[in-house]
Formats: structure tokens, C-alpha cells, sequence
């Protein structure tokens, strides 16, 4: 029946859509806290989606447990690429930061994508595990296992995302930068551990969103790019700085984008979340669920 | 003499506020051309405020902006350029990958005033740098100038489009007393010159020497305005300097 | 020497030039030669388009594929339809203006990164549309292979150049450029003193798309066969961008140093390290951009500078 059908897209939409909130809240924290925009993020998330497939076949891990180590590589990845390539921008003033951030993140999104390509070839990897094709029927719908696990992970590492920037000393220090790097250097603030710390964050959670992808779904070196737009598209549709906003976000875009899916044809999903951001960013460019 | 009949700038009942905040508050006053008026206030009152929405960095929430007649509330920063408002900056911002004689020639190229060809800008930058008080370094990069000499830049580069109205966003701000007096005679010369000029300035002296008349502000609106010495001696003014006099 | 008499000491000189790489074919029948002067004229000039809105005035355009590639997709697909060159070129090169004309407006009120983003995000949306309309390669019919000859591809990329590299010559010495610059460099300031910022940044938004599109055009002639979607890709923006940063950002020779050094460089690489070159090119780019911003003509002006000059960075 055509209804259950577009609903059933409607579904899948939603659970990929948790990624693309997960995805988007680590570029907008590296956004809101360093005023960077790393267009190479989705080439760390690529990175994850790598490491979670290589630990998979070849140690067996479990791919939901592989997020850990996965995460804890692409910290310690993304605070070394911050520390190369970054950390010196950022006493620049704000334009200049911005531009070159840019220019950089562009070079580097070539070079991780190009260094995958050399490593592991072009082709597709997924984790295949016994689960892979499990289905729950829910309704007149067929929900996935694993991506119903995957947007509750998404959902879970966003929560404690939300605690940690809330309760612990860390992450009200992470805020304070955000709001002001001045007045946090006055009050004592490591600032530039905290962006060190940042970037790293928004770099695992990155990681943990292509462990995810690369169980639901595959990677390949050259994913990097729509995922960045992606990114991109869903911190703009959510406004900068709200978790919460962005998630849902997030899940809007999923569901936009399924259903211009099966309106327009599969072909044309992807532009969709594209013109959307040219339509949002031109109409109205501090997002759509900010209070600016 | 001010000429008492048209004002050569008049804002009407001009509001902004920012968030909850009105930084500037149904604010009228006059400027009449030839004067040198002075806007006082303590920090936070809304000078700079009144100048970003005089020379349209900024747009109003409400009221007028009248210009040698002419209506400029919605215009765009360059058309008050092209209509002869210049102004200068509270933190000096130059070019700064620019020599100090390509600041000034870029104006000179533009504004109410444009020179023909890039040749001839050059030319007059260079007349305008020395009148600003500036001939030595004049190619050097404009980063790397001392303070006062960034502030004769912006000076000249203000003057380079031959405006009728001076905005001077404290001039005198970072100067020692005797870059303050060389500052006091050139603005005097301005005046001579025919230039109409409005100050936002802190340094007592300097308001007192060439002032006409002050305008003071306290949280976005007029709380006086008057000659530098019945502003100075008028109780609500000393009251929002200095707290409870 | 005056500014007027080096100015027309330059303009000889480069005409003069012009004329002798113009005089190339004749002189060799070496294809190998021929082939990689053409390109390099070929990036020189799209880096040049790049530079003339990016370096000039400060706006970073990632979408600088999308102008090339519809300047190669028209031209294409109108020359093999039988249009004569010319008139192919003129059209495709019309189609990439006015695209740029059209999304000019919209992109160019983007604040900060926005407009960045906003130009890659239309270059993708182009790449992806096309690559799912026209998915075929488009190749060269026998008997156009039979004719092909690169001498005329050579001189109609070196024209190009020329005019390209005229114009932002032009732009250093006008009133315009000096406005574009002074965008660059404080646009608050810049509107202070009567440039009217926005207008400056659209005309030279399509002033760029022009040339781009010419270069795609150009490119649509030579390129024996290739898939339409693949002249929207952003290395169509990137090695132009590696270009000018390499060469120095805002010069007018700047692109031309960069595209002959990029091309030798590729060259050497890709024969001895297949793929591997694209992982040295980011490198180089990421290098070039961090450590020495201003590229070649930076680092022979800083040998010129005397030191109280040197700006702090």
C-alpha cells in the first residue's frame, strides 16, 4: 500500500536522521567554542566509520563496542590535526580565522580523503554482523534493529553530551569559552586546553556517528564531503549551540529527505538537504530554532 | 558663524535598542553647518551608537536621520559617504595591509569628492597625509604605525572624499598631551576649511578649546545640551558623571 | 620611473610575450610540449577567475566548479550538437555569467562562512543534478577525432589567459580594484568611505563566473572525453584555489607562477607516485595556506621589504 510505503520511509528517514544530529553537534561545538568551522568533518567521521569496520573483521569487536576505542582514536586524532593545523589560527581575528579555517579544513578533507583512498581502496565497507538484517515490525512498518539501536545511541551519546557540558567542571568550562574567551582566560580557564579538548570532542563524536554509518549503512573515502554538508545543513536548521535543537534538526532533515526521496525519486535526496540550507540560510541564517 | 536657518544634520526622535536594551533612546538634535559640537556621556550612554546610525553602520528601530536636507535614515553606509559624512572609528581600523598613502588614495577615489585616476589620488593622499600631519613612513604599511600616526591616517583618509560632516569617534583617545594639542589645531583648521564636525570626546581640554556647543547623553537620551560651560556647571550632568554630586 | 611609463613598459612586456608563446606551435610539433602549456594556460586562467573575487576582495568562493562546469556542459554539448566553436564558447560562457548573475545576489548577502558554504553547496547541487541527468560520458565522434588538432586549442587558452589576466591587471590600477581591495581588507571601513560593498563584490562575483565559464568552455574543446557531472567537481576548485596560494594570493602573476609550478610538479608526481599526488598536493596546499600565506610573490616581495616594514602577522 503507497501510504505504508511513504511511511516506511518516513521511518527510515527518522533513524538516520539521529546521526545527522549526532553528526552536526560535533561541528557545531568545535564551531561554537574555537569560532572554526572544520569543513573536514565529515572526513572524520569517515575515519570512524573506518575504524569501526577494521575492528570488526579484523579483531571481531563488537561493532556497539567498538565505539569506545573508536571515539577515544578520533580524540586523540582530532587533537593532533587541531595542534598541526589549527591552534595557530586562533589568535587571528574572527574573519581571518574564519577564511582560513576554511582553506585549511578544504586541504585537509583532500588529504584524509585521498589517504583512505590509498590505504583501503574505493570500495564500501560495512560492518555485516548477525544483526544486520534484523527487523522489528512495529505497525504497518518494518523498523531495522540495528538502526533503531544506532538513533538510540545517537540519542544517548547526545545526553551525556548535554550532562557533561552541564554538571562537570570541564564542560562548564567548554561553555564558558563559547560564550566568551576573554573572560574565561580572566577567570583562569585553560583556554587553550579547552579548545584543544573541543576540537578533540567534536572529532570523537564525529568518530562515533561513522561507527554508527558504517553499521547501518557503508563508507567509503569519498563519504566525507556529503556528510560535512550534511553536518552543515542541520546546524544551520537548528541554530548554533542547542543540542537539543539540533538533534531534532537532525531528524527533520532525515525525514525531508526521504520524502523528496520518494516524491522526486531517490536520485534527488540528496539535494534536497542542500537547497533546503540555501532557502533557510538566505530567509533566515541563525536557524530555525533559535531565539536570536 | 553657525548658520541658524537649515541644520545641516538633524536627527528626529532616533531609537536603537539591542536585545532589551535602548542604547539610544528618542534622541533629537541639530547640527548646523560650520559648528564643531561636541556629544559627552559616560561610557555605556549611546555616542558611538548615535554615530553608527548617523553614518549608517547601523539602522534605526525608529526616528529620522535629515541630511543637508535629505532624508538618509535608510540609506546605505556608502550613499551618506556620496552625500559627504566621513567619520573615524573609536578603535582606530586602517587597511592594514595597505601603506598608509594607499589608505588615503583608496578614499580618495571615492566619496563626494573622487579623484579621476588612481595617479592623481595618490597625489592628493599625499597632500592630505602631510595637512594630518604625517610625511615621513608615508609608504610604509599602516599595521605597522605607531598610534598616532594610525589616527592621522584615518584623519586624512576622513577627509579624502572632501566631506561636509566630520564624525570624530574620540580622537584624542591614547594621545599624549601634545599629540591632543597638534589634533585641537587641525580640527580648527577644519572648521576654518568648512568642514561641520561632531565629536564624541572624554578629554576635557579638547572640548573645552573647540566645542561650540555639547550635546550630553546618559542612557540613550539627551540630558542637556549647551556650551561647553553651562554643560560642564549643569547638575544633572555632573550627576551622571560622578553619581550624587 | 614613473607609475604611468611602468605601466607601459609592462604592458609591452607582457604583450610581447604573449606573442612569442603564441608562436610556440610553429616553432615545435612537440604535442607533449603543447599539451601541458595548454593547461597550464588552462588553470592559470580559472585560478586567475578565482583571484579576481578571492584575492582581490577577500570573498572565498568554494563553488568555483560550478561556473567551469557549466561553461564545459554548454559549450560540450552545443559544439558536438554542430554549433560553430565560437558561437559554442560565447553560449557556453553566457550560461556560466548568468548563472552567476542569478545566484550572485542571494549567495553574496551570506554572512561569514555562509557564503563560503552556500557556493559549495550550489556547486554540489549542479554536480549531482547533472550527473544524474547526463550520466553518459561524453566522447568525441570519430570524425572530430580525426580533425582534432591542439594548435588551436593552444592559442584559443592562451587568449584566454590574456584576457583574464588583463583584467586583473586592470583591477590593480582602477578605481574598482582599489575598492574590491579595500573590502578585503575592512569592509566596514570600506563602506565608510563610499564603496558600495555589495555592488563591488556581485560584479566581481560575475566577473569571475564569466572567466570560469570560458575556462570550462575551453576545456569542453580539449577534453576528448569525460563525464559532464565530473567538471562540478570541487578539484575544479581546489587546484585553482592551490594555485593562487601557491603563486600569492591577490597578484596578478601570482596564478601564473602557481599554474606552472603546479603543472611541473603534478607531472613529476603522478609519474612517479600514481595517486599519491593528490595526498602531496593537500599537503603542499595546507603547508602553503598555514606557514607562508602570501605564496611565491610574498617571499620575492619580502626580500624587497625592508624590515620595519615587515608586517606583523
Amino acid at each position: 500500500m503507497p501510504l505504508s510505503i511513504f511511511e516506511q520511509n518516513a521511518i527510515f528517514g527518522l533513524l538516520i536522521g539521529g546521526l545527522y544530529g549526532l553528526a552536526a553537534v560535533g561541528l557545531s561545538l568545535v564551531f561554537g567554542v574555537l569560532k572554526i568551522l572544520n569543513v573536514a568533518h565529515g572526513e572524520l567521521l569517515m575515519l570512524g566509520g573506518y575504524a569501526a569496520f577494521w575492528l570488526f573483521t579484523l579483531w571481531h569487536v563488537d561493532p556497539f563496542m567498538s565505539l569506545v576505542p573508536s571515539a577515544a582514536a578520533m580524540f586523540l586524532i582530532g587533537a593532533l590535526l587541531y595542534r598541526l593545523l589549527f591552534a595557530r589560527l586562533l589568535y587571528a581575528p574572527d574573519d581571518l580565522k574564519l577564511k582560513n579555517s576554511i582553506l585549511i579544513g578544504f586541504g585537509l578533507s583532500l588529504v584524509l580523503q585521498t589517504a583512505a583512498l590509498l590505504a583501503w581502496t574505493a570500495d564500501e565497507r560495512a560492518v555485516e554482523t548477525a544483526a544486520s538484517g534484523a527487523v522489528l515490525p512495529v505497525g504497518g512498518v518494518v523498523v531495522p534493529v540495528l538502526r533503531l539501536a544506532s538513533l538510540g545511541v545517537a540519542f544517548a551519546v547526545l545526553a551525556g553530551l548535554h550532562v557533561f557540558l552541564q554538571k562537570t567542571r570541564w564542560g562548564t568550562a567548554v561553555r564558558a569559552t563559547a560564550d566568551d574567551v576573554e573572560a574565561a582566560e580572566i577567570v583562569g580557564i585553560p583556554v587553550p586546553r579547552v579548545f584543544l579538548g573541543a576540537f578533540g570532542l567534536g572529532s570523537a563524536l564525529a568518530g562515533v556517528a561513522g561507527a554508527l554509518v558504517s553499521v547501518t549503512a557503508s563508507v567509503n573515502p569519498t563519504v566525507g564531503l556529503s556528510w560535512t554538508l550534511k553536518a552543515l545543513i542541520v546546524v544551520v536548521l537548528g541554530g548554533m549551540g542547542n543540542i537539543f535543537g539540533t538533534f531534532v534538526a537532525g531528524l527533520f532533515l532525515g525525514v525531508a529527505e526521504a520524502v523528496s526521496g520518494f516524491v522526486l525519486g531517490n536520485a534527488y535526496r540528496e539535494i534536497m538537504g542542500l537547497v533546503l540550507f540555501l532557502v533557510v540560510i538566505s530567509v533566515r541564517p541563525q536557524g530555525l530554532f533559535s531565539r536570536e | 558663524m553657525p548658520d541658524s536657518s537649515a541644520a545641516l544634520l538633524e536627527i528626529t526622535d532616533l531609537t536603537k535598542a539591542f536585545g532589551g536594551v535602548r542604547a539610544v533612546d528618542g534622541l533629537s538634535l541639530r547640527v548646523h553647518e560650520g559648528e564643531i559640537v561636541g556629544l559627552l556621556g559616560p561610557n555605556g550612554s549611546g555616542k558611538t551608537t548615535v554615530f553608527n546610525l548617523v553614518a549608517g553602520a547601523l539602522r534605526a528601530d525608529a526616528g529620522q536621520v535629515h541630511f543637508a536636507g535629505r532624508r538618509i535614515t535608510a540609506d546605505p553606509p556608502s550613499r551618506r559617504a556620496r552625500l559627504g559624512i566621513a567619520r573615524t572609528f573609536q578603535l582606530v581600523r586602517v587597511f592594514p595591509n595597505l601603506s598608509a598613502l594607499d589608505n588615503v588614495a583608496v578614499a580618495c577615489l571615492y566619496g563626494r569628492e573622487r579623484a579621476p585616476s588612481t595617479a592623481l589620488a595618490r597625489e592628493k593622499a599625499r597632500a592630505l597625509l602631510a595637512g594630518a600631519g604625517l610625511t615621513r613612513r608615508v609608504e610604509t604599511l599602516a599595521a605597522s604605525l605607531a598610534l598616532g600616526d594610525r589616527k592621522r591616517v584615518e584623519i586624512a583618509r576622513a577627509l579624502a572624499g572632501r566631506p561636509r560632516l566630520l564624525l570624530l569617534d574620540e580622537p584624542a583617545g591614547g594621545l599624549n598631551p601634545t599629540e591632543v594639542d597638534e589634533q585641537i589645531a587641525l580640527f580648527r583648521r577644519l572648521r576654518d576649511d568648512g568642514i561641520t564636525v561632531m565629536l564624541v570626546e572624554h578629554n576635557v581640554r579638547a572640548v573645552r578649546t573647540l566645542c561650540d556647543r555639547v550635546v550630553v547623553m546618559h542612557a540613550g537620551k539627551k540630558v542637556t545640551e549647551g556650551t561647553p560651560e553651562d554643560a560642564f556647571g549643569h547638575a544633572e550632568v555632573v550627576r551622571v558623571y560622578l553619581g550624587r554630586a | 620611473m614613473t607609475g604611468r611609463a611602468a605601466g607601459v613598459l609592462t604592458a609591452c612586456g607582457a604583450a610581447a610575450a604573449a606573442a612569442a608563446l603564441a608562436l610556440l606551435p610553429r616553432a615545435t610539433d612537440n604535442q607533449a610540449v603543447l599539451d601541458w602549456a595548454f593547461l597550464v594556460y588552462l588553470y592559470a586562467a580559472l585560478a586567475q577567475s578565482w583571484n579576481l573575487l578571492g584575492g582581490f576582495a577577500g570573498q572565498v568562493n568554494l563553488g568555483l566548479a560550478a561556473f567551469f562546469g557549466l561553461g564545459a556542459l554548454v559549450t560540450r554539448t552545443l559544439w558536438l550538437g554542430g554549433m560553430p566553436p565560437a558561437e559554442a564558447l560565447a553560449l557556453g560562457t553566457a550560461a556560466a555569467t548568468v548563472t552567476g548573475v542569478i545566484i550572485g545576489a542571494p549567495c553574496l548577502r551570506l554572512r561569514g562562512p555562509y557564503f563560503a558554504i552556500g557556493t559549495l553547496a550550489v556547486a554540489e547541487i549542479l554536480r549531482i543534478t547533472v550527473g544524474n541527468a547526463l550520466p553518459n560520458v561524453s566522447s568525441l565522434p570519430a570524425r572530430m577525432l580525426a580533425t582534432y588538432r591542439l594548435a588551436p586549442r593552444y592559442e584559443l587558452a592562451l587568449g584566454l589567459l590574456a584576457a583574464v589576466t588583463a583584467a586583473s591587471w586592470w583591477l590593480t590600477r582602477s578605481r574598482f580594484g582599489c575598492g574590491l581591495t579595500a573590502i578585503r581588507e575592512d569592509e566596514g571601513v570600506a563602506e565608510a568611505i563610499g564603496v558600495h560593498a555589495f555592488r563591488h563584490k556581485f560584479a566581481a562575483f560575475i566577473l569571475s563566473a564569466l572567466f570560469a565559464g570560458a575556462a570550462g568552455g575551453v576545456y569542453g574543446f580539449y577534453q576528448l572525453s569525460f563525464y559532464p557531472s565530473s567538471a562540478f567537481g570541487p578539484l575544479w576548485t581546489f587546484d585553482p584555489l592551490l594555485i593562487v596560494y601557491l603563486g600569492g594570493v591577490g597578484t596578478v602573476l601570482g596564478p601564473l607562477a602557481g599554474a606552472a609550478f603546479f603543472l611541473l610538479l603534478r607531472e613529476a608526481l603522478s609519474l612517479r607516485l600514481g595517486d599519491f599526488y593528490l595526498l602531496v598536493f593537500g599537503i603542499l596546499f595546507l603547508v602553503v595556506v598555514i606557514a607562508v600565506p602570501g605564496g611565491f610573490m610574498e617571499a620575492i616581495r619580502a626580500l624587497g621589504r625592508r624590515p620595519e616594514e615587515r608586517t606583523t602577522p
